[in-house]
């Protein structure tokens, strides 16, 4: 092997565990560990809050509407939230773990935004907080919320096998492998 | 009953040594610090959520290393940074990191070609006499008609599959298989590189395009990285080991931990201690071959140390663990309009040799190559695209996907690295493993020639993109701002002088005569970004007749 994929997500390369090999609808342990890290790299910025804020708790229904808004139904697969890529990332932050703080604080941070709740604004008041989120710090919590939670959201989803309808993709490599001729 | 010979680890080199004193009658016991894979239950590439598993780490199947210096950063050099259209350019550090792979190895029987792609190349006949051509580095003890017989052998064992026609490195007789048709990425370089005068070539792959020897013929899934399930990648499992297995004179003993080399007073090796399933064993042995790699190798050398040999076993030259090289590498990747299915086809299967002579590059000394990389970097899946290719979200990025998903394009570059003083492998004062033996620490620093050659390197591949008609790129990285090493050199390096080598041309121990090294510690030079692993097997088997011939 000559090069090796960088540091992203999605990589090949030696750093799976065998849990990964058996642990479907969860990241492996590298993954998490990537996730804690990336999550860990604003810990000044969460440091820097009062305790009460540091003991938040992860508003699921603004998760799910921001996962919508990265992710929603099209005429090729369902949402994030149809397939419980929410309830996937809650499971991969628990409690008193860097990553779960990090949802926490991003999750409240989007719920006081309005007067209403994140998940009642109008999809394009959604969809204008993620863009701004986009361009923000990535070491201040909105900035790594959205980098965090947007890679996570997007490997976890795009590795479910009802969201390859439109791509020339077999469901997995193998069996099949792709034969010549490729077109 | 007490073995013929002991060797020390796997992979490429050990399986080949194994292969070659099973079949000439002796007696082996193989030690392997690392567990051994079961391809059905370890490389499920049959899932949904395949994308998601790299190679798998088993218990003991990742060695701890660490890190000393690797260098410092030169903002002048910012244009060599590392990136991605997702995750930008990350503000620029003062030295240079291990980037999450590091050093990318496996412990296990088979070692790293178990997730090596499995590229099988011979060096290019002038990298074997850097010094004398040019000046630096250092020479080889033996030149490329020596080590074309064993290249052959080596090639036929595996079963690679290459081209018919190779002008830059004659051969005896052709490649045991023929080459894999070419992907479709891959033929649009082939196209782009005419027109540069850079001309691409199916590669020469340790993956077989016929059934052969009870394997299947490749089926491009594309995934040669993550472990091939199948069995058509020749890596040492499947190939070597199975071969030396059938003689019934092979004895393998996986999650043995070696760590320490006991050295007699006559000059010899006397034994190998090692730990296995909670057990510490002391094996006598008449012959011990260490094929550990690049950065093992050194390490138990030099942590086999004793009041007869302060500086380590097999170092009166002191170079043990000096001239270490790493994997100079850059890889562009750019999205091409019309380009489909590039995701399809096997990994690595062009190739351009043009600039590979130590002197194909204008201004600086080694050179380089060219590949066909997009299945070789894990850009096979749509979660690859989502995460490091295309930024944004919501419906229009959705589309967006599925209406760029298998027009990624990407050139990987690797090139050659001189020896420098700064650049070893050393012992952790600090810390130890499991078993007390101290952590290797690799020091590792990019020379002005090699950042004059990454430099040639990245704008090469740039001008390939650009010249298959790609927009501009979407994802870069290399060796400038992170250490990734795939292949590692040097550091028990042969030659004739027993005062600056380790070895001789055999890879005979120069102070102990029953020791012997079958790893790319023993390159003197790494060669201009060929893959090392035919290269080791190569100088195995030709080890391995001259330990048969006494």
């Amino acid at each position: 092997m000559a090069a090796v994929a960088p540091d992203g997500l999605s990589r090949s390369g030696p750093t799976g565990t065998p849990e990964a090999l058996t642990a479907r609808g969860t990241l492996s342990p590298s993954r998490r560990m990537a996730l804690s890290t990336l999550a860990a790299g604003c810990l000044v910025a969460i440091a820097g809050l009062p305790a009460t804020a540091r003991a938040a708790t992860i508003r699921k229904r603004a998760l799910d509407a921001c996962l919508d808004t990265l992710l929603p139904e099209d005429g090729f697969g369902p949402s994030a939230s149809t397939l419980g890529i929410g309830d996937t990332l809650i499971g991969l932050a628990p409690e008193g773990t860097d990553f779960h703080r990090l949802l926490a604080l991003g999750t409240q941070w989007l719920d006081g935004l309005a007067a209403r709740p994140f998940a009642d604004l109008p999809p394009q008041a959604r969809t204008d907080v993620l863009r701004y989120l986009e361009g923000a710090d990535v070491n201040e919590i909105p900035g790594r919320f959205y980098r965090v939670v947007r890679q996570a959201a997007m490997e976890l989803y795009h590795t479910r096998a009802d969201t390859i309808s439109g791509l020339p993709l077999n469901p997995a490599p193998q069996p099949a492998g792709y034969p010549p001729p490729w077109g | 009953m007490r073995p013929d010979a002991v060797i020390v680890g796997s992979g490429a080199g050990g399986a080949a040594a194994a292969f070659a004193l099973t079949r000439g009658g002796l007696h082996v016991l193989l030690l392997e610090a690392g567990p051994r894979f079961v391809p059905a239950r370890d490389y499920p590439l049959d899932t949904p959520d395949w994308e998601r598993r790299p190679f798998p780490a088993l218990p003991g199947s990742r060695a701890r290393i660490r890190y000393g210096d690797l260098g410092r950063l030169d903002p002048a050099d910012a244009a060599l940074q590392s990136w991605n259209a997702v995750e930008g350019r990350a503000p620029l550090a003062d030295r240079r990191t291990p980037s999450r792979s590091g050093y990318a190895h496996v412990q296990g029987v088979g070692g790293s070609t178990l997730h090596y792609v499995g590229e099988a190349h011979r060096l290019h006949p002038a990298s074997f006499r850097l010094a004398r051509d040019h000046g630096t580095g250092a020479d080889w003890p033996l030149d490329y008609a020596d080590l074309e017989p064993w290249y052959l052998e080596a090639e036929r064992r595996i079963g690679v599959a290459g081209p018919s026609e190779d002008d830059t490195r004659w051969r005896s007789a052709p490649y045991p298989l023929p080459a894999h048709p070419l992907s479709p990425a891959a033929q649009r370089l082939v196209q782009a590189g005419t027109g540069l005068g850079l001309p691409f070539t199916a590669n020469a792959r340790a993956a077989l395009s016929r059934p052969r020897d009870g394997r299947p013929a490749c089926n491009y899934c594309g995934q040669c990285s993550r472990g091939c399930p199948l069995g058509d990648k020749g890596s040492a499992d499947v190939t070597f080991l199975r071969q030396a297995g059938e003689t019934g004179r092979l004895t393998l003993l996986p999650e043995a931990r070696v760590t320490r080399i006991e050295a007699a007073r006559d000059g010899r090796v006397a034994a190998v201690h090692y730990h296995h399933a909670g057990t510490a064993h002391r094996q006598e042995t008449p012959v011990l071959v260490l094929s550990a790699g690049a950065v093992q190798t050194p390490r138990l050398l030099l942590a086999s140390a004793s009041a007869a040999q302060p500086e380590g076993v097999a170092n009166g030259s002191g170079e043990v663990g000096r001239n270490f090289m790493e994997t100079l590498g850059w890889t562009s990747t750019a999205l091409l309009p019309g380009l489909a299915n590039s995701h399809m086809g096997l990994p690595a299967d062009a190739v351009c040799w043009a600039e590979s002579a130590p002197d194909g590059v204008p201004g600086v000394v080694g050179g380089c190559r060219y590949t066909s990389a997009v299945q070789e970097i894990g850009l096979t899946g749509p979660a690859a695209y989502a995460t490091r290719l295309l930024s944004g979200f919501g419906t229009g990025f959705k589309a967006r996907l599925r209406a760029v998903f298998g027009s990624a394009i990407s050139v990987s570059a690797t090139g050659a690295v001189l020896p420098d003083a700064r650049s070893r492998v050393t012992l952790s004062t600090e810390e130890t493993d499991f078993d007390g033996v101290p952590l290797p620490v690799i020091h590792s620093v990019l020379t002005g020639n090699s950042l004059t050659l990454l430099r040639h390197m990245a704008e090469t591949a740039r001008r390939l993109l650009r010249a298959t008609g790609a927009g501009e790129p979407v994802e870069e990285y290399g060796s400038w701002d992170r250490f990734t090493a795939t292949h590692v050199f040097g550091t028990a390096r042969m030659g004739t002088d027993s005062a600056t080598a380790v070895t001789d041309a055999h890879g005979r121990s120069f102070d102990h005569p029953n020791l012997w090294i079958a790893d790319a510690s023993v390159f003197p030079g790494s060669g201009g970004g060929e893959a090392p692993s035919l290269t080791i097997q190569a100088l195995a088997l030709r080890q391995g007749a001259r330990i048969l011939g006494g």
